[in-house]
């Protein structure tokens, strides 16, 4: 302390040469403001070292892990997905998601350790270290909330941002018995905020959200600073339905519930596989394209992207299937008409419930053979009360349940017991058929 | 005095009224000629010359995808980027009049903005009462009510700029409380989609690129009556709008009654800068530049000139920007409002630089 | 019309009467009138509230009381193009529509007479070109107006009220940003105008010396007091321009016309010469601050001057030295003055 005072008081008594400028402290109050002045700017521009949580080492209780054997039994393998790469050593896992958001130049990675355990020597730098299993968990997107029941651990949920937008039951159950809370805090979609109060006041073990890469955006820095153990999901970047649904060992390697994510998961491969067997040899396949234009620019998925795999997998000739990009093509509405006048099938036209609605937005939609012969169908047959769309929800956990949808779409006479459960047939009007 | 007036005639006055030149009349209408038929012919898709013709001249050897790319696409949005674009200077022309402010324009003075406050309204209540959820609306009723709302937000906010106006002295200090009014307004849009849905805002904010492509035949019947009625009423304002140039003191000892006017004139320029971003979403800079370019082009202010003059030149502007946006050739659609900045902007600042001594209404 | 005058007040008051404001009197109890033929000067120190009242004569501003009569008819019952039609106005304000030819301008003050469309027939490009002819501008007929000078300009603005065939016009300080030669030069052009042309013109201004010379009649206006009216010169003998503009140290010399500062008194001199000479003398030695008085009687100091070869020179009485100039006279007899007369 009075080294300090002594420090300040030469700092106050020290000059600066005449001839240096003003802003130096070449006046009567010496260095002080100066060096206040900078001291500002440090705190203002935020330190330049990395916030993490994982800086700070928890106290370990004794012990590590567990005597007798591997501490991880249970290990998964990544068939297709390529968001994230799950790696198993003798005291920790290692998560590294690899594609967080779209030309992502960051990584995160994640290292998992038994409770009590401490964490391992060699920690990566910027590696969050996460004790598990987990036993209080926030989720901020449906996306991955549907690997929760599936793994039977959606009692560890305390906390969901976007409560009314559930669709799953047992979630729903446990929302209404008030065992989750609601924690966001305005925005919407991408842009979704977390209330950050009501998150201390929980306490999660961790926090599950997606990031976008976008600063004004993105709500995981916050999370960091603050002190959550936060996990950025990258699922949806996945460029094929097999590869989002194999998140679910993303999931479970928090839990060490990897078999029940293996036999889960090798079930919905195989029945996937069938069923795009089955139709991969068939010669007549409908033209299809999807989508809605937002004012003039109309957003076709690209070949490259998960549902074009889809609609491939089911059977049908998507007419833009010849691009690349994994991503949305901006194109414009003639050019969409030029090539999609006389298809057969036209499928997910944004948000529209009826042709009636279709219609108006712009009558001119009527001058694709699709609408004209009926055959417009989208994916929003399921929606909660309060807004979700359950596609978007279990739909990612059950590809093979999606392709059976649209095997019925484009095959019908194929699976005639099949009813279609996400999509559903435009009907003309609302109420109607 | 350039090569555009008119030379002595024999008669015996020596002072004739200037007139502007024929030539430079048939001159525009030989652009804006050209221009629409270029806005037709090029696109996304590449259709032939001799097929945009064919087409035009209801020939049916066409190919069917071509002919409707034609006529119901590009033909209604051509229409609707004349129609815009004369508006939209007329609108600018009435304002930079009634303020006396060469850098009076709807967009400016937070007049666009009072537009999509009222459409924003009105969307919501569409969305609340369970119509559908989306905002270009094609019905009769619905079109009505879409423009009505526009034009009373339009108006609301131009109400509250005049009422303003009086106390301010400074032309830049008005210009500085119209923008504010604009951000104001905008951000009420903003904030008032917070409670709407993601699908919702997703539109919103496409629409503020503004865009000429998405008035169809059937939102024309309503569009166009209206946005004629509009002009025809600036038209017909322009002998009580020269008075006006000479300030409101001039104008009402020149027996022009100020108040029944300066009514009119907000009433028009709501009206035409309301449907216009009703439909085609907020687009800036077109109601500045056009006014000026008229201004330079017929080296006068006289209203009875300026008048037509905007309304060719601001359709001309308006093909051209939105021939720009279309990129002709890539896949790509650039938003309206980018392309008509950067025409707009450049001409602005041009025309304050050559007339740095002057800036003046009429300079 | 009628032959009686043009315009005429009855027992008029203006001020101001905004809601919630107090009721503010500016003057009451005018009885003036505006008659064919002259031109008629309002006259007063700032603030006395000639805008005030020049705006209630042309309608923009309701009376608090009494009545204004344009050609026997009430203003208020008058429709704004009838009202149009028998007066117009040049303002003060500068105008701001640079790019119009100076013909344009001119013609809109046929505003009133044309169609919806603003069509000029024969009738209105005669008028057009008459006011442009009186007013001596037909040279800068195509010429922008943003190119004019401001005398010009507010030229071509009079030209404008021209060509609205008044009977009245009615001019609130619109010499206000001109020089001296403009002044005199427009100031003369109202006088033509009003006389040639058979119309009553008002003019509001400050330039006491232009007014007292060219107008007609004057009206003077002292703040809070009342409007007194007359032929100039009428006002001058009777004192009213004196307590016009009675202020601290400013007054009204009837003798040379002109307003004087009570300056400090060095001494008392007497003068010997006139013509013109002998005026110019006179006024320099009162700026000097010397009484002047005619020679005869016992006084201290007597100036003479004269003519010598063709010179003018100056010499104190009793002294040898004869100056050249007023400079050198007046400094000997600021020295002189500190000394007693020997």
């Amino acid at each position: 302390m009075k080294g300090i005072a002594r420090l300040a008081r030469c700092a106050g008594r020290w000059r600066f040469p005449a001839w240096a400028p003003w802003f130096l402290g070449s006046g009567r109050h010496g260095a002080m403001p100066t060096l206040l002045a900078v001291w500002l700017c440090w705190c203002l521009a935020g330190t330049p070292f990395p916030v993490h949580a994982a800086a700070s080492p928890k106290v370990t209780a004794p012990g590590g892990p567990t005597a007798l054997g591997d501490p991880f039994p249970h290990r998964a393998q990544l068939r297709y997905a390529t968001g994230f790469t799950l790696s198993y050593h003798d005291t920790h896992k290692e998560i590294q998601v690899l594609t967080p958001w779209r030309d992502a130049r960051v990584t995160f990675t994640y290292i998992l350790i038994p409770r009590g355990a401490s964490p391992p020597s060699s920690v990566p730098p910027g590696a969050m270290v996460v004790e598990i299993p987990v036993q209080r968990v926030v989720l901020g997107t449906t996306t991955i909330l549907t690997f929760f029941p599936m793994l039977g651990v959606e009692e560890t949920l305390v906390g969901f941002s976007g409560r009314k937008l559930v669709n799953t039951p047992e979630v729903v159950r446990l929302i209404e018995e008030g065992r989750i809370e609601e924690v966001s805090a305005g925005g919407d979609g991408m842009t979704r905020q977390l209330n950050l109060e009501m998150l201390f006041m929980l306490q999660p073990d961790l926090v599950l959200v997606h990031g976008t890469g976008i600063p004004q955006f993105d709500t995981h820095p916050k999370l960091l600073e603050a002190g959550f153990k936060t996990g950025v999901a990258g699922n949806y970047m996945e460029s094929s339905p097999l590869a989002r649904a194999e998140w679910i060992k993303f999931v479970a390697a928090f839990f060490n519930r990897e078999n029940v994510a293996e036999k889960l998961f090798s079930q919905m491969e195989e029945s996937y596989h069938a069923q795009a067997e089955r139709v991969r040899g068939l010669k007549d396949r409908p033209t299809v394209f999807c989508g809605m234009p937002l004012q003039s620019t109309w957003y076709m998925p690209g070949g490259g992207g998960y549902i074009a795999t889809f609609l491939r997998d089911a059977g049908a000739d998507y007419l833009w299937s010849d691009d690349d990009t994994a991503g949305n093509m901006a194109l414009s509405v003639e050019v969409v008409l030029e090539r999609a006048r006389n298809a057969d099938v036209w499928i997910n036209p944004g948000a529209a419930g009826t042709m009636d609605e279709l219609l108006g937005v712009d009558e001119r939609f009527s001058l694709f053979r699709a609408f004209q012969t009926g055959r417009v169908y989208n994916n929003n047959a399921r929606i909660s009360p309060g807004g979700g769309n359950d596609y978007w929800e279990t739909g990612v956990g059950r590809p093979d349940r999606v392709l059976a949808d649209l095997i019925k779409i484009f095959h019908p006479e194929l699976v005639p017991s099949h009813e279609l459960y996400w999509h559903q047939k435009l009907p003309w009007q609302r109420g109607g058929k | 005095m350039g090569s555009w007036e008119n030379p002595r005639p024999c008669t015996g006055d020596p002072h004739p009224i200037p007139r502007v030149s024929p030539l430079l009349w048939a001159a525009l209408w030989a652009v804006l000629a050209g221009v629409f038929l270029l806005e037709l012919c090029l696109g996304s898709v590449t259709i032939p010359f001799k097929s945009v013709l064919a087409i035009l001249m209801g020939n049916s050897e066409v190919p069917e995808g071509w002919r409707q790319i034609v006529l119901l696409f590009r033909l209604p949005r051509a229409v609707t980027a004349m129609l815009a674009g004369a508006a939209l200077g007329m609108a600018g022309l009435m304002m930079q009049t009634l303020f006396r402010n060469p850098l009076a324009d709807p967009f400016v003075l937070g007049i666009s903005s009072g537009a999509s406050l009222g459409v924003a309204i009105v969307v919501m209540a569409a969305w609340g009462l369970g119509w559908t959820a989306l905002i270009q609306k094609a019905g009769i009723s619905a079109g009505a009510s879409l423009i009505l709302a526009a034009t009373a937000g339009a108006m609301g906010i131009l109400g509250i700029v005049m009422a303003l106006a009086r106390r301010v002295e400074s032309n830049v200090t008005l210009l500085i409380i119209g923008l504010m009014f604009g951000y104001i307004t905008g951000s009420l849009v903003t904030i008032l989609f917070q409670f709407t849905q993601e699908q919702q805002m997703q539109t919103y904010i496409t629409w503020t690129f503004g865009s000429f492509g998405g008035v169809t035949w059937r939102h024309m019947t309503l569009f166009a009556p209206t946005l004629l009625v509009g002009l025809l009423v600036a038209w017909s304002l322009s002998k009580s709008l020269n008075a006006f140039l000479l300030g409101e003191g001039y104008a009402r000892s020149m027996g022009v009654n100020v108040g029944a006017v300066r009514l009119w004139i907000i009433v028009g320029a709501s009206l035409l800068a309301g449907t216009v971003t009703a439909y085609c979403g907020p687009i800036g800079f077109l109601g500045i530049a056009i006014p000026h370019l008229c201004r330079m082009l017929m080296k006068t202010s006289d209203h009875h000139v300026l008048a037509p003059a905007v309304i060719l030149v601001g359709a001309i502007v308006a093909l051209a920007a939105d021939l720009l946006a279309q990129v002709p050739g890539a896949r790509v659609v650039l938003p309206l409002n980018a392309v008509t900045a950067l025409i707009g902007a450049p001409v602005v600042v041009g025309i304050i630089l050559r007339r740095r001594h002057t800036m003046e209404v009429g300079a | 019309m009628k032959g009686g005058p043009f315009l005429e007040t009855r027992d008029l008051a203006v001020g101001y009467a905004k809601p919630r404001h107090p009721r503010r009197v500016v003057v009451k109890e005018v009885n003036v009138a505006l008659k064919r033929g002259e031109l008629t000067c309002l006259l007063g120190p700032n603030g006395a509230g000639k805008s005030t009242l020049i705006r209630t004569l042309c309608g923009m501003q309701p009376p608090l009381e009494g009545k204004v009569l344009l050609g026997g008819e009430p203003l208020e019952k008058l429709s704004p193009s009838d009202l149009a039609r028998r007066m117009s106005l040049v303002l003060t304000e500068r105008v701001a529509v640079g790019m119009m030819p100076v013909v344009t301008l001119v013609s809109l003050g046929r505003h009133p007479y044309t169609d919806w469309a603003g069509r000029l027939g024969p009738q209105d490009r005669e008028a057009v070109r008459r006011a442009m002819a009186d007013v001596g501008i037909e040279f800068l007929g195509h010429r922008p107006v943003c190119e004019l000078s401001d005398g010009e300009r507010q030229k071509v603005m009079i030209a404008r009220a021209l060509a609205q065939e008044p009977q009245v016009m009615v001019l609130d300080e619109a010499t206000a940003f001109l020089d001296l030669p403009r002044r005199v030069e427009l100031m003369h052009l109202l006088r033509n105008l009003a006389h040639e042309g058979r119309r009553a013109i008002l003019l509001s201004t400050h330039d006491l010396d232009l007014a007292l010379r060219c107008a007609d009649r004057l009206w003077l206006l002292s703040p809070g007091g009342p409007l007194v009216h007359g032929v100039p010169e009428d006002l001058v003998l009777s004192d009213a321009f004196a307590q016009t503009f009675a202020d601290a140290g400013v007054s009204f010399d009837k003798g040379s016309g002109a307003f004087t500062l009570a300056a400090r008194q060095r001494g008392t001199v007497a003068l010997s010469g006139n013509g013109v000479l002998g005026m110019w003398t006179y006024r320099a030695l009162e700026r000097a601050g010397y009484r002047v008085v005619q020679e005869g009687g016992h006084v201290g100091t007597c100036v003479e001057s004269f003519e010598a070869d063709g010179k003018v020179c100056w010499r104190i009485r009793g002294q040898q030295t004869i100056h050249y100039s007023l400079e050198s006279l007046l400094s000997r007899l600021h020295a002189s003055s500190h000394t007693p007369p020997s």
